[in-house]
């Protein structure tokens, strides 16, 4: 642990770690404003320019997208009534209210100051916990380290809001492009039909900004509404916001827990956490009939939760490479494109940069705290711009990105054609965060899998055999058998687990 | 049947004629090449066949349920759903906010556009090509101020270029006569 915080010190305390992680917090936020964009564009746009930069200054430019980008969806929900992202969802239900109140300089405010605390308490969880998991995973071997692949890739299909067998194909369509190119065991070009730009496999930037950036703005530019511009006053929060999130210290510090609790379960998200930490809230206040009119205690038990999911989220991507959310799922990517493998192997060859990351967590939110109050005239502004305005860009820095990776026209066409896959994909509902999550853990579910059936001279029975293997292979069927379940009869359970852990009388809806 | 029924079956149908594909080539071309044969190690075939049989299998079941199962608005007919639901659904369903929605035509000529610029990107090069680019874009996203749209044009190119090739020092497309010559 100490060579962890020592060795992240000496890499992350230097001026170019630290602005670009500022940077990447002040782009983030950007992001995370404009409905329709959201942090995992964000991302995923940046990951081609990462490349170019040492690990823990292009690692800290994504954590702080990703940190940044939780938290801007709240204004846009605050002000709009339109969250940035889904995530920021649950904030609208008592941010906008209090807006309409004339309160929106305090409920932005709110926002700010509750995702970055609670952003920092998720961040001390993972800088604690996430060690001492990769201490345990050490011990695995590949039968258990395929189990929990197959975990990860189940869990992000069973939580899709589409179909969860919808969510089980995309994935399987991710493991066989993850399958494309050069077989790691025999060197023999699999998929490749003679191309010698295949034989290294689909390039991952190339993939996800087709898929998630190319097939949104198609559909922004379906959507319409390109050309409004919304009526908004530009102001900046008082700092007594801070007293008035601190004052709530009971419901930040339940907030917090919870989103990094259930953000660290592999596909669950800032979501479920956000509504989850908003339910508890309101059971648990002396006055629960005033939550949705503009409450400031709604804001930071939302605001909290979803960004504490980050620090939650990324405690088994780092730790066991297991992505909490499709976000942490590129983060796990740009590590590999950086031509490290995450996992507790990372822990134990690189603690250096492994610290680099936490303090590159930590320095992102308190800068989330710093700009987002010090800056939010110029949060609020960036509100004003058109789409029509917008689009055009996201497509040039989509192409030029791609093309930066390898200075490859071949990846250009890629992400054309990945553009159009996830266009029909979404029109047809099936999800695209398993295939992403498919393709980044492809290089670790195949040579987990095979390496097992060769030390079990190829029988399936080591998947069983193995205790650790077959607990999480349990885990996994129950899980698949738990979509079985009609979803009213999840909501009661649900209703009734949240009545019993406020230990108060049904709340009203 | 309904058109969501429908489309989930030909949906699956896709499913399958694809994973039939893969199953097609690890059972010919992996087989002329060697690679099929032997234990785990040397088997490049076993995975891909593992993973197309379970896109079989799933897009089966994904058919059967598609007939079986009501759809999702026969489920919430007479079904009030929840706050977090409800904020969900405004969020993801993602209803046309504009009288200005683009028809269909117009977004097959703007992936034309892309499709051509990328065509062109490889033969004259980032600085040459781009501007033009842009400034069709803007005008077919109904920008009708000419100078806006030249403004906006040749900053965006600009910004770009310079931090990708100065500050990233990464080599844009030249194209054939490698411009810019500076």
């Amino acid at each position: 642990m100490g060579g962890i915080f020592s060795g992240g010190l000496e890499t992350f305390l230097a001026p170019q770690p630290i602005m670009f992680a500022g940077f990447g917090v002040f782009m983030g936020i950007i992001i995370g404003v404009l409905p329709g964009i959201g942090p995992l564009l964000g991302v995923i746009l940046f990951t081609s320019i990462i490349v170019h930069l040492p690990p823990v200054v292009g690692m800290g430019l994504l954590i702080g997208i990703y940190v940044g980008g939780s938290c801007g969806g709240a204004i846009s929900a605050i002000l709009l009534r339109i969250p940035g992202t889904p995530i920021a969802a649950a904030t609208l239900l008592d941010g906008y209210p209090m807006a309409q109140k004339g309160k929106s300089p305090e409920a932005v405010g709110i926002a700010i100051t509750a995702s970055s605390l609670g952003g920092l308490l998720g961040g001390f969880a993972l800088v604690f916990v996430s060690p001492l998991v990769a201490k345990i995973a050490l011990k695995f071997g590949p039968p258990e380290y395929f189990a929990l692949t197959v975990t990860g890739l189940i869990a992000i299909s069973v939580v899709a809001r589409e179909s969860t067998i919808k969510g089980l194909i995309s994935a399987c369509f991710g493991l066989i492009i993850a399958s494309i190119g050069t077989d790691p065991f025999t060197g023999y070009d699999r998929f490749t039909f003679g191309y010698g730009n295949l034989m290294g496999g689909i390039r991952l930037v190339a993939l996800l900004v087709g898929l998630f950036a190319i097939s949104e703005m198609f559909i922004q530019i379906e959507q319409g509404g390109l050309n409004i511009k919304p009526d908004i006053k530009v102001f900046r929060p008082p700092l007594s916001v801070v007293l008035t999130v601190v004052r709530n210290f009971v419901n930040l510090l339940r907030a917090s827990f919870i989103g990094t609790f259930i953000g660290s379960l592999p596909g669950t998200g800032g979501v479920a956490s956000s509504f989850i930490s908003y339910a508890m809230a309101k059971a648990s206040s002396k006055e629960p009939e005033e939550f949705g009119t503009g409450k400031p205690e709604g804001i930071i038990a939302t605001e909290a939760a979803n960004n504490a999911c980050c620090g939650g989220a990324l405690i088994p991507s780092l730790a066991l490479a297991i992505p909490g959310d499709p976000i942490t799922a590129v983060l796990l990517g740009a590590l590999m494109l950086l031509g490290l493998l995450p996992g507790p192997e990372l822990f134990r060859q690189y603690p250096d940069i492994v610290g680099g990351l936490f303090f590159a967590y930590i320095t992102a939110n308190i800068f989330l705290f710093l700009l987002g109050l010090l800056v939010t005239p110029v949060f609020v502004s960036i509100l004003k711009i058109r789409k029509n305005r917008l689009i055009p860009m996201i497509l040039l820095l989509s192409i030029v990105g791609t093309y930066a990776v390898q200075a490859s026209i071949f990846d250009v066409w890629s992400m054309w054609f990945f553009g159009l896959v996830g266009y029909a994909m979404r029109k047809r509902g099936f999800p695209l965060a398993p295939l992403v999550i498919a393709k980044v853990l492809g290089p670790i579910v195949e040579p987990a899998f095979r390496r097992s059936l060769i030390l079990s001279a190829g029988s399936f029975s080591i998947f069983v055999t193995r205790p650790i293997a077959l607990i999480i292979l349990i885990f996994n069927v129950i899980l698949l058998l738990w979509t079985s379940i009609p979803p009213e009869k999840l909501k009661a359970a649900r209703m009734a687990t949240l009545r019993l852990l406020s230990k108060r009388s049904p709340a009203k809806s | 049947m309904s058109k969501e029924k429908l489309w989930n079956l030909i949906s699956a149908s896709f499913c399958i004629a694809f994973a039939l594909y893969v199953l097609y080539l690890t059972l010919t071309t992996f087989v002329q090449d060697q690679a099929s044969g032997g234990g785990p190690f040397a088997n490049s075939a076993f995975y891909p066949r593992l993973v197309a049989g379970l896109i079989i299998f799933l897009s089966l079941l994904l058919g059967a349920s598609s007939l079986i199962q009501k759809t999702k608005r026969e489920k919430s007919r007479g079904t009030e759903k929840d706050e977090p639901a409800r904020v969900l659904d405004q969020v993801e369903e993602k209803q046309p906010v504009g009288e200005d929605k683009v028809s269909i035509v117009r977004i097959i000529a703007i992936a034309i556009v892309l499709i051509v610029y990328t065509v062109l990107l490889d033969l004259f090069g980032y600085v040459v090509v781009t501007p033009f680019l842009m400034a069709l874009l803007f005008w077919m996203l109904r920008i009708r101020n000419w100078i806006s749209v030249a403004v906006l044009s040749v900053v965006s190119t600009f910004v770009l270029y310079v931090f990708f090739a100065s500050i990233l020092e990464v080599i844009l497309p030249p194209g054939r006569y490698s411009l810019p010559w500076w």
